[in-house]
């Protein structure tokens, strides 16, 4: 607990940073503790500090009531952050009261927005295990002679099946003295089919092929 | 000790600004509002207290009809550059001012997230905070949870 010495910049700065968000030391409403911190410091904050420049300008404006404030002066280090003690130096561990604890609702309110935000997490996380890596393939397939049957070159070609493979779209494309070739895409999940695979088995078709290039390969 | 005894008179107003409408409501409300707040016997100075924390809250009542429906966040933003160095609207005492800029602007702040409540509205969210505790201000609606999270510093 404790700012720190607030007569020095650096408990200035966490007086600073704790009242970023409050506009008291303590509850909604001058007490006590404003008056305690704002005793100890040695004048007003510098301008850097502007939320503590205010809370110091505000405090001031109450002088004149000082006496009549609620709550009850305790010493400085009591107030403040919980875990701002380092640059204290004394661990004043025996007081157990958290004075800023928040009620049940806000809490509960807390935890619901902490398991909404897990739970958005999981899911953003889920959907990115989904994007697989994928390649758009295009094959060259070559037969032996001009007398070899392409329909049927195609037909053998369409059934090397395997989990990840999905065959596209097929044109012939003739390469001269009559003898045409085929040429066949096909979409791949990177981690599941390799190209050494399709051309294995494709040149596993003897009778048909004679050989099979890789035309295009593109990330999709 | 409770510094703002409102809860016999502020409903009065509430019911006031609800019936006026929101921001965009240009029938000369600001008038009626602080008649009406001079009517809360509990309470003293909820105009002001000085003739320059009048003139403030005048003017901020004002301000609010110039912003149209949807510049809530232009508002906001005004407000947030008002907050920088005080408490509340007017200086250091608690206004009508506060009570309806308040109204007005707490669905707006409901919808904003985390980050954009602790980069962009610190000031404003700490009035808001600090304003939705004062007693009598929000009696049947829920407060909102403000948090400050060390990830947006």
């Amino acid at each position: 607990m404790g700012f720190g010495n607030i007569k020095i910049a650096s408990g200035v700065e966490s007086l600073n940073n704790f009242l970023e968000d409050k506009s008291y030391i303590d509850g909604y409403v001058p007490s006590q503790a404003d008056v305690a911190i704002f005793e100890a410091m040695a004048g007003a904050p510098a301008d850097k500090f502007a939320h503590a420049f205010r809370w110091y300008n505000h405090i001031n404006s109450y002088k004149s009531q000082f006496e009549s404030l609620p709550g009850i002066k305790k010493p400085i280090d009591q107030y403040g952050p919980a875990s701002a003690s380092a640059a204290n130096g004394d661990a004043s561990d025996d007081d157990d009261v958290d004075l800023f604890g928040s009620d049940s609702e806000e809490d509960e309110e807390a935890e619901k927005i902490r398991a909404e935000r897990l739970v958005a997490y999981q899911e953003r996380k889920s959907k990115k295990k989904v994007i697989i890596a994928k390649s758009n393939i295009i094959l060259d397939v070559k037969p032996w002679d001009d007398e070899t049957d392409m329909k049927e070159l195609e037909r053998l070609t369409r059934t090397v099946e395997t989990d990840g493979l999905l065959w596209g779209a097929s044109k012939l494309v003739a390469v001269g003295y009559g003898i045409q070739k085929l040429q066949i895409s096909c979409v791949v999940e990177d981690d599941k089919v390799s190209t050494d695979f399709l051309e294995e088995s494709i040149t596993g078709f003897e009778d048909f092929v004679q050989s099979v290039d890789i035309a295009a390969f593109n990330k999709v | 000790m409770d510094v703002h005894p409102l809860k016999d008179d502020l409903p009065v107003i509430l019911h006031f600004i609800d019936k006026a409408g929101p921001i965009n409501s240009t029938d000369g409300p600001s008038t009626t509002i602080i008649k009406l707040a001079e009517f809360c016997p509990n309470f003293i100075n909820l105009n002001g207290k000085t003739a320059l924390n009048r003139a403030v809250v005048w003017e901020w009542l004002e301000k609010r009809l110039s912003f149209e429906n949807g510049s809530a966040k232009k508002l906001c933003k005004s407000i947030e550059e008002r907050l920088q160095g005080q408490v509340y609207i007017a200086g250091n005492d608690f206004t009508i001012a506060d009570v309806v800029l308040f109204h007005c602007l707490k669905p707006y702040f409901c919808d904003l997230t985390h980050s954009e409540r602790q980069t962009q509205f610190v000031n404003s969210c700490r009035w808001f905070e600090h304003i939705q505790h004062t007693s009598g201000i929000m009696e049947d609606s829920k407060k909102i949870a403000f948090l400050k999270n060390n990830i947006y510093v």
